[in-house]
């Protein structure tokens, strides 16, 4: 029968409950690794270098002080951050983590700053919003006052004559009445973009809708 | 020889402070909190390690950082200044997604001036053609029609006249 342990006497160790074997502490301390060790459990042998460049750091009286004072649920999330800030002091010997941090920093303070010229870009957009009822009502009417169209735009006007109504119905050949009723995008909006403040669309909806029938067929914008 | 005053790295030591202290520009004794946060965090001798290992001109701002963050572990012993790192990460990442948004919110309206402005084009090419209509003589528009679209003016009034003559009664 092949003997393992005596073929391969470092088997005897590997071998062994993984309880014994030392710790990442121990093992760079060199010395027995107790049960109750307390570096035990967060240096395990197969990172070396973890506990190595603790200890560079912090030293090891220093972080068993540490850990000894910190609930046993909260030492594995310590000694991990303590592990990356001796990482970090390690790789930049003069601003450690705090470069890092001041990297953050920075980054955030661009895009604070990026949010704030979106936000007053967005909000002359809003403004807009809310004037371009009457940019598009004074547009209209000064078409309407100049040229005595048939069509009331806007319904504000009130310089229409009155036997002009039938104009409109008479002689606007077909595609044309289509188009005026392709204005009427108002309906097709859902609630998503109407809540976004895009009431200036809105617009474009009031004109009338070709009929037969005679009568007064003109809107007044909500200026809402 | 030794300084006047004491460090607060040697104060804390209790031993007497060197010339050469390698501590005693950037831990004066005016602030012994800040050299009490590094000795508990990094110790002594660790501290003095790390800023020799520097040349002077790089000490002081190595020791104000290790100072930051020995005060950053004494006051938080579990994550320390990586809880700092962890906390700038999660607000980069909220500021980028409001970012994101307001900058589909500015698109958004971008797109819908460009459509408003294709509907007043739309709207100017519908008054050209009302206007087209309004310019035409008024008679196409009423009832009445003219009868004799091409003839000569004189020819009716001597047609009118002939018929006159005609019937007159001797």
């Amino acid at each position: 029968m092949y003997d393992v342990i005596r073929e391969n006497p470092r088997a005897r160790w590997n071998m062994a409950s993984s309880s014994n074997s030392p710790c990442a502490a121990c093992k760079f301390l060199r010395r027995k690794c107790q049960p109750e060790c307390v570096f035990a459990p967060y240096f395990p042998p197969d990172q070396p270098q973890k506990f190595a460049n603790v200890h560079k750091v912090f030293g090891a009286s220093n972080v068993t002080k540490l850990l000894n004072e910190l609930h046993p649920h909260q030492r594995e999330d310590a000694v991990n951050s303590l592990a990356f800030e001796a990482d970090m002091r390690l790789r930049d010997p003069v601003y450690g983590c705090v470069g890092l941090i001041s990297v953050l920093q920075h980054q955030l303070r661009q895009l604070q700053m990026e949010i704030s010229c979106a936000k007053s870009e967005l909000s002359k957009y809003q403004n807009l919003g809310i004037t371009g009822h009457g940019l598009i009502a004074a547009a209209a009417n000064n078409y309407n006052h100049q040229q005595n169209l048939g069509i009331n735009l806007i319904g504000g006007g009130g310089g229409v004559r009155d036997h002009h109504h039938h104009y409109h119905h008479q002689f606007f050949p077909r595609d044309q009445q289509q188009m005026i009723r392709s204005f009427d995008g108002g309906n097709n909006y859902d609630a998503s973009l109407l809540a976004m403040n895009v009431s200036a669309n809105l617009q474009l909806s009031q004109f009338p809708q070709p009929r037969a029938a005679a009568g007064d067929d003109r809107r007044t914008i909500d200026p809402s | 020889m030794s300084h006047s005053t004491r460090c607060a790295a040697c104060k804390s030591l209790r031993k007497r402070c060197p010339e050469d202290c390698v501590l005693a520009p950037y831990f004066p004794p005016t602030d012994p909190q800040r050299y009490a946060c590094v000795h508990k965090i990094f110790g002594a001798s660790n501290t003095t390690n790390m800023l020799q290992q520097l040349p002077m001109h790089l000490r002081a701002e190595a020791a104000d950082c290790i100072s930051f963050e020995s005060r950053s572990r004494v006051e938080d012993p579990v994550y320390g200044s990586v809880g700092i790192i962890t906390q700038l990460q999660e607000q980069i990442i909220t500021a980028q997604s409001e970012l994101v948004k307001t900058k589909g919110e500015i698109a958004f309206h971008n797109a819908q001036q460009q459509l408003q402005q294709q509907q007043m084009q739309q709207l100017q090419m519908i008054h050209a053609i009302a206007q087209e209509v309004e310019d035409q003589p008024l008679w196409l528009s009423s009832s009445q029609q003219d009868p004799f679209p091409n003839v000569n003016q004189q020819l009716l009034e001597d047609y009118n006249y002939s018929n006159t003559f005609c019937g007159f009664e001797f």
